[in-house]
């Protein structure tokens, strides 16, 4: 695997906006708030960064090609591959939590033993899925 | 010049401090002495509702990010010590006392008070277990254990981890258990006897937070806000390093580095720097007492000789992480009353090895959700879901293993001024806690060995044994009293005298005996 950094490399790196927009899609749906938008555009910058060149094309690419992010991101974690992208999924989790109307996606206000097993069975399913679409959309990049 | 000297402001040199200021001694105290000046907001309440009416942005993330630590790089960190409010606990730690590290991830803190600022608060009494390879009997120990026990106002009670964490008088009554941790309490006391003749243990922690107010200190709200703040109902050594300069009780003084020391017939000779010009600072003393921490205090023992060649033994508690579920909490509303650090104890008698070893059951209420983003294996949208799902009903067992568990690290002082420290390769066998799993299955509480995770070494930040104390002590080591061989009035305070490391938090112990040698060398 290329491992020059990114901040020599001359390679293309995502357009940050549509990256944004397309990760918050994929975790939350419907459109980015600004303010985490501004918020996530400074993580992402130290993200790329420090990021491998290799990783960031990647990136870029899935990005540009306006791929399921959720399901790269998952094959990807799984197999070792893209941790930039799981970096970025989990550095826009965190932002978002700060937001008072996010508060509904990360802490549950109510108890049932039923929606909650449900719930977990629906992720699971998801994941089925979205693991298949992802490890087709990541054969072009290399294990690491 | 002064009659004493101590450095360091953590827990073994408040302890010290402390010790010396009872027997009417005002000793000079060198810090670097860093306080928190972030213009993170100070919270009142409870974590959760703030967060439904609030932006938490700058008290969980903060303008420089420095809250999303763990979720910008591969290493894993100390998500505590990653919040706004705290960062000053390990504020230019690398510059101050840069490190070169081999298998060692080593937190060191130049804060006033210490690493204790964001302590995990579990004080345990030593008893004479722990006690095997030291040079001091516990009868030695014993009366700072009861001085510190009024001073600090510990929570705690007397049940089945009585006989490991020793005499419970003074003990203020147990914290209030989360829902999780009450479950698991009330299936043990069904299944003591089982548990029992399996070498294992359960009760509650002793810890440095009030369950009732006490000593002009609140009592606990359980408001979950023990990772993001400094809370007034836990102690810190901070609280009895304000109390001794507020008192004019110490000389304190803050932002100075110690490089070394030399001792003549006129005394003790102190190097140091100011932190803020570099610029070169002498103090001078009858007697030292170093309580840098393990690390830094071997650091000053070595720059004191520019000795590059020696190699000096670093002790650390090997720990795993053992994520919990309690089936029957899955999809209940998240506990948002809690006390967000250890709820219960665990201690193992591990038969095959002879070793025992100590958990903290901890509830998850107080770190951020998306701290544990990605530890599921599902898709983005599957793990937001499990984290509502699946968190009210998880906890953390942090499992604690003796110093001797793992061969030492080693420490030595470089050309360019770092310390190196190289742990040598080294991997628990996870197959050996399958009777602790099956144990805690009996309680409700499940996890496949899949999901256990074995820290780097250096991560429980349990650091000691650089310069340990024996009968007949050689090079770099220290005499049962703390005085460094050699060396006729410089005092090891602090758990670089430690000569082993045992499962139970040291923190206790650590100031317990740091009252002892202060109290030695005054007398």
């Amino acid at each position: 695997m290329n491992s020059t950094p990114a901040r020599e490399s001359k390679l293309k790196q995502a357009d940050p906006d549509v990256e944004a927009r397309l990760i918050y899609r994929a975790l939350f749906g419907g459109t980015i708030p600004d303010i985490l938008a501004r918020r996530y555009a400074q993580a992402a910058r130290r993200l790329d960064q420090d990021a491998e060149a290799s990783d960031l094309a990647a990136v870029a690419r899935l990005v540009d090609a306006g791929a399921d992010l959720e399901a790269a991101e998952l094959a990807g974690r799984l197999t070792g591959r893209l941790p930039l992208l799981t970096r970025k999924f989990t550095a826009m989790t965190y932002l978002a939590e700060t937001l008072p109307d996010h508060q509904r996606y990360f802490v549950a206000r109510r108890s049932s033993l039923v929606a909650g097993t449900a719930v977990l069975a629906w992720s699971g399913l998801l994941t089925a899925v979205k693991l298949a679409r992802g490890l087709w959309l990541l054969r072009s990049v290399p294990r690491g | 010049m002064a009659e004493f000297m101590v450095v360091g402001s953590g827990a073994a040199g408040v302890a010290a401090a402390l010790a010396l200021v009872r027997r009417g001694v005002r000793p000079l105290l060198l810090d670097a002495g860093f306080v928190n000046e972030a213009v993170a907001p100070r919270v009142y309440g409870n974590l959760y509702d703030y967060r439904r009416r609030r932006d938490s942005f700058d008290l969980h993330i903060g303008p420089e990010l420095s809250g999303l630590a763990s979720a910008l790089s591969d290493e894993p960190g100390v998500a505590k010590l990653n919040a706004p409010n705290m960062a000053f606990v390990t504020r230019d730690a690398e510059r101050l006392a840069p490190l070169e590290q081999i298998r060692f991830r080593a937190v060191q803190s130049f804060a006033a008070g210490g690493l204790g600022n964001a302590w995990g608060a579990g004080l345990y009494r030593w008893v004479e277990s722990d006690l095997d390879d030291f040079p001091v009997a516990l009868s030695q120990l014993e009366p700072y254990f009861d001085i510190l026990t009024r001073e600090i106002g510990i929570s705690g009670q007397d049940d089945d981890l009585t006989s490991f964490f020793g005499n419970p008088a003074g003990l203020l009554p147990p914290l209030t258990l989360s829902h999780n941790a009450r479950l698991a309490h009330t299936a043990y006391l069904r299944q003591r006897e089982a548990w029992r003749r399996a070498g294992l243990h359960l009760g509650f922690p002793r810890v440095a937070a009030l369950s009732v107010p006490y000593d002009g200190r609140p009592a606990c709200d359980y408001g979950n806000l023990e990772f993001w703040q400094a809370q007034p109902f836990i102690y810190t050594p901070a609280v009895t390093l304000q109390k001794l300069v507020r008192d004019g009780r110490i000389d304190y003084r803050p932002g100075v580095l110690v490089h070394s020391w030399e001792e003549g017939s006129a005394g003790i000779a102190v190097r140091a720097a100011s932190i803020d010009t570099g610029a070169p600072i002498q103090f001078s003393a009858d007697t030292l007492l170093l309580a840098a921490g393990a690390i830094n205090t071997a650091r000053i023992a070595l720059q004191s000789r520019g000795d590059l060649s020696t190699r000096l033994p670093l002790l650390e508690n090997p720990i795993v992480q053992i994520p919990l579920i309690t089936p029957r909490s899955v999809g209940r509303r998240l506990d948002t009353d809690t006390f967000g650090l250890v709820q219960l104890n665990i201690v193992w008698q591990q038969a095959a090895r002879g070793i025992l070893l100590q958990g903290s059951l901890i509830e998850l209420t107080a770190p951020m959700r998306s701290e544990f983003f990605g530890r599921f294996p599902l898709s983005a949208r599957g793990n937001l879901a499990a984290m509502r799902a699946l968190l009210p009903a998880m906890m953390m067992l942090q499992l604690y293993y003796p110093g001797s568990a793992q061969p030492p690290a080693e420490l030595s002082l470089s050309a360019n001024g770092r310390l190196r420290i190289a742990a040598p390769p080294h991997d628990l066998d996870r197959s050996e806690l399958a009777p602790l799993l099956a144990a805690l299955r009996k309680l409700g509480l499940w996890t496949h060995p899949a999901l256990i995770q074995q820290p780097p070494t250096g991560h429980a930040i349990h650091y000691a044994g650089t310069l340990p104390m024996r009968h007949q002590p050689g090079d770099y080591q220290c005499h049962p009293d703390g005085r460094l061989h050699g060396a006729q009035r410089v005092f090891v305070a602090d758990s670089a005298s430690f000569p082993t490391l045992p499962a139970k938090n040291m923190s206790f112990g650590m100031m317990a005996n740091a009252m002892r040698i202060a109290t030695l060398a005054a007398t």
